[in-house]
């Protein structure tokens, strides 16, 4: 089992100076915190550097490693960068440090150093490389260093005929073992046509054997030649089918530069829409803010209105009590003198006794109370003028609405960012052709392929011929011949069973495969419905609902669940049992089913790290889901934009 | 040795069944450790020789020492 | 009424506070923010403090 046991970082991403992390030597799961680019990839890339030395950026593109230099560490005349890794397999510790050190902005300084220690002795640059390629291969390394971000490459295993497809299924086939097999029975074939010729020079010197034996002479030295024109064949189709890759690599940069193009418009559109609302509600706001003084005076000036309303009021009905009383007053004094009413014009009593007041103090207080009337009724005129309308609530929604919109509009101008960010990297001029050429080294494949097949069909007939003669040569009984006879059907033997092998361990490692990526799958899926996953030759899988039909359109969510289902599976498999890193592993998948895939960690390897941002999973949840199983915390704490340190917050259960 | 390569020596010594060696799975753990610890190796004459040598001490034992 | 006030006077607290208010809201125009800060403290009952360190900032 291989266990890495401690990683130190020197001024490499954004880690600035040296931060370590200890991974310890327990079966368990550490997590580490990171928000977005904290440096949770530079993580698994640290470790990729110093096993490959190798960095790899978005889309597995490989990165120039000097570009990981610590800025801040540049910033003060730093120039180079360190990773040591200790790892521990079956008891012997291995410790690489690898160190890039670029001196100035000329590449051609750029030295990368590697020195590897096994149970602490120094070893040679020779043995490291080999050591190293063996300790993980680099071509199985994705199944250990699992980046959540990667998972389309997964969903390539469906399509039969992609390249990408082949690759992979080949780096599953590698992590399963199968290449001890595949090359068993490709030496063996090699061997035999020794044995073969072996045994023909043998049976050449007996003249009851020596025509069988140049006939056998002619068709070996024939076969030989077929297989030399058939591998041959197979590496020029190697050759031009990794052209092709890299054509249709190209062409897949120009549908995605399309992509980019169609997606920065569609950006843009947004952005101006949305400045367009910004702007306009931003005008909006400022009306409203502009008599905002209203607002916190509305309810006193409402009230002042009130009373003054109220009191006008009883200033009204008091001027008009005072104007009738005068009004009577003037009516009785005409009545006395004409000695008839002017109303009715009835006969009055002159000496009747009519109430006759002070006029003058009349007018007295009645100037008095007009003139407050007129000071009241002013007052109110003005405070209508103030036209006192409470927008404070719609000013506020206003307000939450713009704050909203700045939230979208920077979301939008990061995305905006990002994309163009990618078209500029894009080699849009390199495009241009691609498809024709891409063309014609599909043609040139399907001609070298009929040819091969002609080839394959001499070869088999040549196989055909020769194993006829070799049981005449056996049935001549001749006494020396035994030994190379019984060689040659050994050997012979040994290369069948092994081309057997490889197909029978092949077909019974998909089947376990699928099985435990099954179980995994039930585990981690919240869906009854779903009733297993189905194994394509590709290591591809598929979901089964219960009723028999496969799940065609996946989500996202789904989809992670079938690559983590996936990886637990080659890994319990695999006769190489080592770390699992996932790197951003929920991605879209809800509460209960992060929930689930913590809790399946532990089945999934032995020392699992999960490199996770808290609104992806909070720590309660790694906790309650782990519990004992749970060995320690870290978090990357951003101390500045190019400064990370790490930090352990709990946990010593290592 | 894990699961997987105890699979692997499992399904070789069943398909080499037919071969009546005396020995089969002496044979076929030789074969396979050779193999793996020559995975990566680009030269594969080294491990030719090794299979050449563990299909010698074979025949030896058949025919005898001769 | 007293006088009717002509010129606004502002200290330089104040007008630190003005430049906040107008920078981080969509007020137009401080006169508007300052308007806002005079009727929330007429509101609020507050007792108008000592003018001696004030300058002259609008005419109105």
């Amino acid at each position: 089992m291989l266990r890495v046991r401690s990683l130190d970082v020197e001024n490499f991403g954004p880690y600035y100076g040296l931060q370590s992390i200890n991974f310890g030597g327990k079966d368990g799961v550490i997590v580490v915190f990171g928000e977005n680019m904290r440096g949770k990839t530079s993580l698994l890339n640290a470790i990729r550097f110093a096993l490959f030395g190798k960095i790899l950026g978005r889309g597995e593109r490989e990165i120039e490693a000097h570009k990981l230099l610590n800025l801040q560490a540049k910033k003060e005349g730093a120039s180079k960068f360190t990773v040591s890794l200790r790892l521990e397999k079956d008891g012997t510790m291995y410790d690489i440090v690898r160190s890039c050190n670029a001196p100035d902005t000329d590449n051609s300084e750029i030295t990368i150093e590697t020195v590897l220690f096994v149970g602490g002795e120094p070893q040679s640059q020779n043995r490291t490389a080999a050591i190293l390629a063996e300790l993980l291969p680099e071509q199985i390394s994705r199944f250990f260093l699992f980046d959540g971000e990667l998972l389309q490459q997964y969903e390539e295993l469906l399509l039969d005929e992609s390249e990408a497809a082949r690759g992979i299924r080949e780096s599953i086939e590698s992590i399963l073992g199968l290449p001890v097999l595949i090359h068993g029975r490709e030496d063996l074939a090699t061997i035999l046509d020794d044995v073969r010729r072996a045994e023909t020079r043998s049976a050449k010197k007996h003249k009851a054997t020596e025509a069988l034996a140049s006939q056998l002479e002619i068709l070996n030295a024939k076969l030989l030649t077929a297989k030399e024109q058939a591998k041959q064949i197979k590496n020029e189709i190697a050759e031009l089918t990794k052209q092709r890759e890299e054509t249709e690599d190209l062409l897949g940069r120009s549908a995605k530069i399309e992509a980019l193009l169609a997606r920065r418009n569609s950006i843009e559109e947004d952005i101006d829409s949305l400045e367009t609302q910004q702007e306009e509600l931003s005008q909006s706001l400022s009306k409203m803010l502009a008599v905002s003084w209203h607002w916190p005076l509305i309810e006193g000036l409402n009230g002042r209105k009130r009373k003054l309303t109220n009191e006008y009021v009883e200033l009204r009905g008091q001027i008009k009590a005072i104007e009738r009383e005068s009004h009577l007053k003037d009516l009785r004094s005409t009545a006395k003198k004409e000695s008839k009413c002017p109303v009715c014009f009835g006969v009055v009593n002159p000496d009747a006794d009519l109430e006759f007041s002070n006029r003058s103090a009349i007018r007295g207080d009645f100037s008095v109370l007009q003139t407050r009337e007129e000071q009241v009724l002013g007052q109110i005129n003005l405070l209508n003028q103030l036209t006192l309308d409470d927008h404070g609530p719609a000013a506020v929604e206003v307000s939450r609405q713009l704050h909203q919109l700045k939230m979208e509009l920077q979301v939008k101008r990061t995305d905006h960012g990002d994309v163009m960010a990618q078209l500029l990297t894009s080699p849009t001029k390199e495009v241009e052709g691609a498809r024709q050429t891409l063309g014609h080294i599909i043609a040139a494949v399907q001609k070298h392929k009929a040819t091969l097949a002609v080839v394959q069909k001499e070869i088999n007939d040549f196989e055909s011929s020769i194993a006829t003669a070799q049981q005449k040569l056996r049935a001549t009984g001749e006494p020396s011949l035994s030994l190379e006879t019984r060689r040659r059907e050994i050997v012979e033997g040994l290369r069948d069973a092994f081309a057997r092998a490889v197909d029978r361990y092949r077909d019974e490692l998909r089947g376990k495969v699928e099985a435990d990526a099954s179980e995994l799958f039930k585990k981690l899926t919240t869906e009854p419905d779903y009733e297993r996953l189905v194994i394509n030759k590709n290591y591809g899988l598929q979901i089964q609902h219960k009723d028999g039909f496969m799940v065609e359109v996946r989500s996202s969510g789904a989809e992670h669940i079938v690559a983590l289902s996936l990886v637990g599976a080659l890994q319990a498999n695999a006769p190489l049992r080592g770390p699992l890193f996932i790197d951003s592993p929920f991605g879209r998948l809800d509460e209960n089913h992060v929930e689930r895939v913590v809790r399946s960690l532990p089945d999934m390897a032995k020392q699992v790290v999960l490199l996770v941002y808290k609104k992806e999973m909070s720590e309660h949840v790694a906790r309650d889901m782990l519990k004992s199983k749970l060995l320690s915390e870290y978090e990357l704490k951003r101390i500045s934009a190019i400064h990370t340190e790490i930090e352990r917050f709990s946990g010593d259960g290592l | 040795m894990s699961n997987p390569e105890q699979e692997m020596l499992k399904i070789l010594i069943e398909e080499v069944n037919g071969l009546e060696l005396t020995n089969p799975e002496l044979l076929v753990k030789g074969i396979l450790e050779a193999e793996r610890d020559t995975a990566n190796a680009e030269d594969r004459r080294p491990t030719h020789r090794r299979l050449r040598d563990l299909i010698d001490e074979v025949l030896k034992v058949e025919m005898g020492d001769s | 009424m007293s006088m009717d006030k002509k010129t606004i006077g502002v200290s330089a607290e104040s007008q630190h506070i003005l430049d906040l208010i107008t920078d981080k809201t969509l007020y137009r125009d401080q006169v508007d923010s300052a308007r806002f800060a005079v009727s929330l403290a007429l509101a609020k009952g507050l007792e108008p403090v000592d003018g001696s360190d004030l300058y002259t900032k609008w005419n109105v």
